[in-house]
């Protein structure tokens, strides 16, 4: 029996912690060109740290798994609606939650609204970054 | 409550989500050697296997096979490791239709069902093109001739 997220498309997003890591600072998500568009709506997400994926396809180092409980996640869309405020990255850490994905109401988003927060900096180093994969659909 | 079952009959409508079990067709275990110790961010791609072509079927899920859940494979007479998950969490898959449009990365480690509870990674690609798609690792630790990657595919062939 499963139950779970059906990927139909993805995308890997980060956000670099940009200089000495500091917490309450809005890291925001690099802009992805293919996610900006208004027929594209994310459905899912899920949180990566180094456990599962230690360097992001830019090649920055991704932050321990040991200090994910000490980031949170803030998601916009295209209102300026934070329909995902600062949700502990722990909690969409797919290890953690018996395998499963976080899904969501499907809607248009604005990555580059999109940001993390650190509530610990323990065990971050400067220019480290979070990834997230984007799960997401075209409307036809 | 109520909220929420409608939020899964409708994902479940736009097949976004799965809450049935996989009405199993076929499986195929695929092997992708490495041939030499490899490069960071090289890309490795699959051997062509027309079968697994979105033209041919529907993928419904695939499976990383690490070292702990399958210590070796044959590949052509040759027996090589899998590699352990400490070498998969460098790499990610990125999937590809016939143009070369990327539509989908994801980490190999997500593929490996044990460390995910045993929740297979679900998908639905039918747009792909088997030999477009490809696997990039950051690191090149661990990374040798003597190891290589297996995947579990599970897909439907196309009535045609």
């Amino acid at each position: 029996m499963f139950s779970n997220i059906v990927v139909k498309r993805s995308q890997l997003v980060t956000a670099k912690i940009a200089g000495t890591p500091a917490t309450l600072k809005k890291y925001k998500f690099q802009d992805i060109p293919n996610l900006s568009k208004n027929n594209i709506v994310v459905y899912g997400f899920e949180v990566y740290g180094a456990d599962q994926l230690s360097i992001s396809p830019e090649g920055l180092t991704i932050v321990p798994s040991s200090t994910i409980p000490g980031v949170t996640i803030t998601l916009r869309d295209n209102k300026k609606q934070e329909f995902v405020y600062q949700l502990p990255a722990y909690s969409a850490v797919r290890a953690n939650n018996g395998g499963l994905a976080i899904i969501i109401e499907p809607r248009v988003i604005n990555l580059t609204d999109c940001y993390i927060q650190l509530t610990n900096t323990s065990g971050i180093s400067a220019d480290q970054a979070i990834c997230v994969n984007l799960y997401y659909d075209i409307i036809k | 409550m109520g909220l929420v079952s409608s939020l899964i009959q409708e994902l479940e409508r736009r097949d976004m989500m799965e809450c049935v079990s996989i009405e199993s067709n076929s499986f195929k275990s695929v092997y992708l050697p490495l041939y030499q110790a490899g490069e960071i961010q090289q890309s490795l791609y699959f051997t062509p296997d027309t079968m697994l072509n979105g033209d041919n079927c529907t993928i419904h899920s695939i499976e990383v096979v690490d070292i702990l859940t399958n210590g070796t494979f044959s590949d052509n007479g040759q027996d090589r490791d899998n590699m352990a998950v400490s070498v998969l969490k460098s790499g990610y898959i990125v999937f590809s239709d016939r143009e070369r449009q990327e539509f989908a990365q994801v980490p190999l480690v997500q593929m490996v069902s044990r460390l995910n509870k045993g929740r297979k990674f679900l998908c639905k690609f039918d747009e792909h093109q088997w030999d477009n798609c490809y696997i990039e690792f950051g690191s090149v630790a661990g990374l040798s001739s003597a190891v290589g990657i297996q995947l579990v595919v599970n897909y439907t062939p196309k009535n045609k």
